[in-house]
């Protein structure tokens, strides 16, 4: 009982308690979650994954939406995403500020993310590339 | 079967202590945030002992990068060792003391078990207003092993989003 704790605990579903403001309205502040990490043993990550990226240490981690894939250009106009010039449908995001972002195109390995909510003012949101090695795992619920 | 289990929880608390090097480079880390603690109204002599003790842990062709957040009087990149106690030599710790711990800190080995890297959240306590005012910078480490000692050879602001 307690090795299977530990397996599952230790190496494949990291418990996480949501802090900020920046998945609205599909994750609220306090909540509590899991990263899968054996989500991604096989496949890799995939446009509309929630993922926990890590950060320099251990126990500290960002909870973004992946939007843009490797290889991909991404480009905000207005609040609205353009994946290579194609708009991106969200259905996950409610309400728009009208950011703006300057065309980035992703390298091999590196993933584009940000929050769903897009309400706040763009300054205020950790977005971005982030590298695939940086990607934990796919949140369970 | 009972040693199999037995073996299993060895190892996952060999792993959660951090074993061997990378408990090694933890313990120097630790000891490194202590050195760069100063307490309040350190004296001069305070101040000699600390920056001897940072040479030796100090690799000679350390490189501290602190990137676009240097203040205007700090270059972005500041290279040997002496330039970097030089500046420590210069600062004006606040008052009331400040004090460095290192927190979160994942330690990877390279497999040759010459150099290390350690990334992790350096948070800066310090000043007299209550609570007091709280720094911390995502950061990685390079250390190497030198003459059996781990000593740091580079440390950088790390960066887990770009835009």
């Amino acid at each position: 009982m307690i090795c299977t704790a530990v397996l599952v605990f230790g190496w494949i579903l990291v418990p996480l308690r949501l802090s900020g403001i920046s998945m609205l309205p599909t994750y609220t502040d306090g909540e509590l979650n899991f990263a899968n990490r054996a989500a991604y043993w096989v496949g890799d990550p995939a446009r509309g994954d929630v993922v926990a990226i890590r950060m320099a240490g251990l126990h500290a981690f960002y909870v973004k939406r992946i939007i843009g894939m490797p290889g991909e250009r991404i480009e905000i106009v207005a609040g609205t995403v353009t994946v290579n010039d194609e708009v991106l449908i969200e259905p996950t995001v409610s309400r728009r500020a009208a950011w703006t972002l300057p065309p980035v195109t992703l390298a091999p390995g590196e993933f584009f993310v940000v929050g769903d909510n897009r309400s706040m003012k763009i300054e205020n949101h950790d977005l971005g590339r982030v590298r695939r090695r940086k990607i934990v795992g796919k949140l369970l619920f | 079967m009972t040693k199999t289990l037995i073996l299993i929880a060895v190892l996952t608390m060999t792993t959660a202590c951090g074993g061997g090097e990378e408990g090694a480079i933890k313990k120097q880390i630790e000891s490194i945030a202590e050195i760069l603690s100063v307490p309040a109204a350190e004296g001069e002599l305070g101040r000699v002992a600390r920056i001897a003790a940072l040479r030796k842990v100090f690799a000679e062709n350390l490189r501290v990068s602190i990137g676009g957040s240097a203040p205007a009087q700090v270059p972005p990149d500041i290279v040997g060792r002496d330039a970097v106690l030089a500046l420590l030599g210069r600062w004006t710790p606040p008052v009331g003391g400040f004090e460095l711990e290192f927190v979160d800190l994942q330690v990877t080995v390279d497999p040759g078990g010459a150099t290390a890297q350690v990334c992790g959240t350096a948070r800066a306590t310090s000043g007299t207003n209550d609570p007091p005012d709280v720094d911390a910078r995502e950061l990685t480490v390079g250390f190497a092993k030198i003459d059996g000692d781990w000593v740091i050879t580079s440390v950088r602001p790390e960066e887990t989003l770009t835009r």
